[in-house]
């Protein structure tokens, strides 16, 4: 008889492995991502790819130097380094990839110790980082204008529009560093300056349309609609934004089949996405009133799909018990309302997610499980 | 709305391989090493010496204590020795060898029909303890011992697991399938034993023969109801199978009688309707012999003590098999080789050919130990304070409410050996409670 090996129960293991979580989360991210490559064209895939790569060989650096085992296979890496891409702008220098991609994994995750022992999430740790460093950079406050949006907007030929797009999109390589020429408002941008300055007399210029004089009662979605927004525009991906930000419908298609495949819980996107549609609507934005909020706008635009489904639900860096998952869900989403509509950024998913994280022990503290048996007080 | 308990995981149960193999008589064995060490509780203590004749069914050592167990011969023969043999536990533990002389003679009063329904409480409780019975699901609780619950605990429901959750194991199946007669009558004994009181039969919902046969049988009895049960495990752990079953929490720290019940294993009511109504001991079982790792899975009835090479050859256990597995592949123990003798507490035998080792990684917190563990414990949190030596601090996570059942380490995609290092600090939460 051959050796036998003698080891402790259990002696069956599930198929899933963190390699499997992994490298599926990564799959259900691809759409939103070629998304943003045919929105914004082959140099946001380019310093999309550039980020995983920078991402990868981080990771590979600091195992070595310290002397542990690579663990790239896993595509813990790959995956931060595509989410930091994502939320991103598309014109970003390309060295700035290789900054936020590293940083990701560097500050982000390698200095705690790798998988498992960072604090916040990693790719908004390298977002983050950016952010601060690039405080006044016009690349993270003016966007690329998206060619012809109105047009394909209107319906015609959407694809022989985007497909011209794609064949100039390396002749733009210049237009996309200097990007001053053709910029556009973000669309949360756009709504929260024109909700502020749009009730006076000399108004505000929103991509080409003067808002002003606008009369009291208003609500953000008569803005909205002045802003020449569409919410199938916002749906689709057809918008200005960052790379997989565009959007929303691809990105709630990957999070839900992540959600019945069981690597996302469902209450930490559930409780994310309504607390900030209810407070939204609920809130005052500028100069609109109480309960003038436009729910739908606040739910499909800037980063809150990817931020709901993708980012607040790593696991790493999220609460252990479902009653956990919610309280961090609903902190979550305060913070990026309030961040979105009193703060000094149009987008508050990044730090919303990033302060909730620091939370996370503190929550767990608290939020034990129902113990089987517990005898009842 | 499906009776079941929070948490739990499914894998994949490889039933199939033996469950349609009706049980079959293992190999007489030419010698039996029966060990003094079957169950929980003091060590048996013999009464026979080498060189002594016993009969099959003979008493060949009693209990050490109260919560102990008497061991009978399985054979007729001679003694030959009474000296320490390889044990499942790892450690050798005494055991008496007795030679087979093929006679099957059975000894004075043994394998004669009684009437148990004339016998007093008290004289079935004898009797029971007489002939040896332990639990026979794997945890070998003396069952004299489970059915003598202190004065002040009211029982009101006695439960028969028949959920087998283990994966690979079918004996309690077939025990059920060919035997049902057998396995009732023991359960209205018990019933009967514990004050007449309310039964239930537990069978998961991938047994569905035997749960259909089982219902057919009670039929006639109205005070056992035959519950159907989602497959999932650890139903067959007794909180489990109680919470499941009456929606009823064992406190932490306490035992089913803490909530009015008993669980018993239906081989356990097989064992006791034998020990009343034939006035046989327990000398033999059902176990199953499966896995990739032989040719011919079955389900044997074995005698105690006989050897388990022989049996593994009769299933043609193949090469290079690198793991042999006492009981199921969830809760079971890994065996460095076959030569081992067969314990009341064996209900299957578990052939592998594969034994994959697993790389660990650091806890990435997707918290399926948390949501999966049927104790409502923070598995991985308990892992974490083991790995950094904190031990005493699992206690305040309540490390001593864990079952042990694996499911954290089952479902761990970061291949920590979680169950393990609960263990370890299991014992080291006990010792240090011990020297206070």
């Amino acid at each position: 008889m051959a050796q036998l090996i003698v080891s402790n129960s259990p002696h069956l293991r599930t198929e899933e492995d963190i390699r499997s979580i992994m490298w599926t989360v990564v799959m259900m991210l691809i759409p939103a991502g070629l998304m943003g490559a045919v929105v914004f064209g082959w140099y946001a895939a380019f310093v999309t790819a550039l980020s995983v790569v920078t991402a990868a060989a981080t990771e590979y650096v600091c195992q070595k130097v310290r002397r542990i085992p690579v663990t790239l296979g896993d595509g813990s890496a790959v995956l931060a380094g595509l989410l930091f891409a994502y939320v991103m702008p598309p014109n970003m220098p390309w060295y700035v990839a290789v900054i936020g991609a590293s940083a990701a994994i560097l500050i982000g995750k390698q200095i705690f110790g790798g998988l498992g022992c960072n604090i916040w999430n990693p790719a908004l740790v390298g977002r983050a980082v950016v952010g601060a460093a690039y405080a006044s950079a016009t690349f993270l406050s003016k966007w690329p204008i998206i060619r012809n949006a109105a047009a394909s907007s209107a319906g015609g030929g959407w694809f022989s529009d985007r497909l011209a797009a794609i064949k100039s999109s390396f002749a733009n390589l210049a237009a996309n560093i200097n990007v001053d020429a053709v910029t556009q408002a973000s669309p949360l941008y756009a709504v929260k300056t024109a909700a502020r300055e749009g009730f006076t007399a000399h108004g505000v210029e929103i991509n080409g349309n003067l808002i002003s004089n606008l009369p009291p009662g208003t609500t953000v979605s008569d803005i909205v609609h002045k802003c020449d927004i569409s919410y199938m525009n916002l749906f689709t991906g057809h918008q200005v934004g960052c790379i997989g930000e565009t959007s929303a419908g691809l990105l709630l298609l990957g999070g839900i089949i992540l959600i019945f495949l069981k690597i996302v819980d469902w209450r930490i996107p559930f409780v994310y996405i309504l607390t900030v549609a209810a407070l939204s609507w609920v809130l005052p934005l500028g100069e609109c009133g109480w309960f003038a909020g436009d729910p739908l706008f606040s739910v499909l635009s800037g980063g809150l799909m990817i931020g709901a489904f993708f980012m607040a639900t790593d696991m790493v860096t999220s609460p252990l018990t479902p009653k956990g998952k919610v309280i961090f869900a609903l902190g979550c989403g305060i913070l990026t309302v309030i961040i979105r509509y009193y703060g000094g950024y149009p987008e508050g998913v990044c730090y919303s997610i990033l302060l909730m994280n620091t939370a996370v022990p503190l929550i767990d503290r608290f939020c034990r499980p129902k113990k089987f048996g517990e005898v009842k007080a | 709305m499906a009776r079941t308990f929070k948490g739990g995981v499914h894998p994949h149960d490889y039933k199939e391989l033996s469950k349609d193999r009706p049980i079959e008589d293992a190999p007489a064995p030419d010698v039996v090493f029966v060990s003094l060490r079957q169950h929980i509780g003091a060590p048996s203590k013999p009464v026979v010496k080498p060189g002594d004749e016993v009969k099959k069914g003979q008493l060949i050592a009693e209990p050490g204590g109260f919560v102990s167990a008497a061991c009978h011969s399985p054979v007729s023969g001679k003694v030959k020795s009474i000296k320490p043999r390889p044990h499942m536990m790892g450690t050798p533990v005494d055991a008496i060898e007795i030679e087979n002389d093929g006679r099957e003679e059975w000894a004075e009063e043994c394998n004669v029909p009684a009437d148990w329904e004339k016998l007093s409480v008290d004289e079935l409780k004898k009797k029971i303890a007489a002939a040896g019975i332990v639990g026979l699901g794997g945890a070998t609780f003396p069952t004299h011992v489970k059915l003598s619950p202190p004065p002040d605990k009211k029982i009101d429901a006695a439960i028969l697991n028949g959920v087998e959750c283990e994966p690979y194991l079918t004996a309690d199946h077939r025990l059920m399938l060919e035997q049902p007669d057998r396995v009732l009558e023991g359960f209205r004994i018990i019933q009967r034993i514990l004050g007449g009181v309310k039964g239930y039969i537990g069978i998961e919902a991938n047994k569905p023969d035997a749960y259909m046969l089982m219902k057919e049988k009670a039929m006639k009895y109205p005070d056992i109801e035959v519950v159907m049960l989602p497959v999932k495990y650890p139903q067959g752990a007794e909180k489990q199978l109680i919470k499941a079953i009456l929606d009823r929490e064992v406190p932490s720290g306490g035992l089913p009688m803490d909530v009015g019940c008993v669980v018993q294993n239906v081989g356990t009511a097989a064992a006791v309707y034998d020990a009343c109504a034939r006035n046989v001991p327990l000398i033999e079982r059902i176990m199953t012999v499966t896995g990739d790792g032989v040719e011919r899975p079955a389900n044997y009835r074995i005698r105690i003590g006989q050897m388990l090479t022989p049996i593994l050859e009769r299933s043609g256990l193949k090469e290079g098999v690198r793991k042999l597995i006492f009981g199921g592949p969830m809760m079971g123990l890994a065996q460095a080789g076959p030569d081992i003798p067969l314990a009341k507490g064996n209900s299957g035998v578990v052939a592998m050919m594969e034994a994959p080792l697993f790389e660990p990684r650091m806890c990435i917190r997707c918290s399926r130990c948390v949501d999966h563990c049927p104790m409502g414990l923070e598995p991985s949190v308990l892992s974490l304070l083991s790995e950094a030596r904190r031990y005493l601090e699992m206690a305040e996570h309540d490390v001593l409410d864990c079952i042990e059942c694996g499911v954290c380490t089952y479902i761990c995609p970061a291949r920590r050996p979680i169950v393990q290092q609960i263990k370890i600090g299991k014992q080291k939460v006990l010792e240090a409670r011990k020297k206070k």
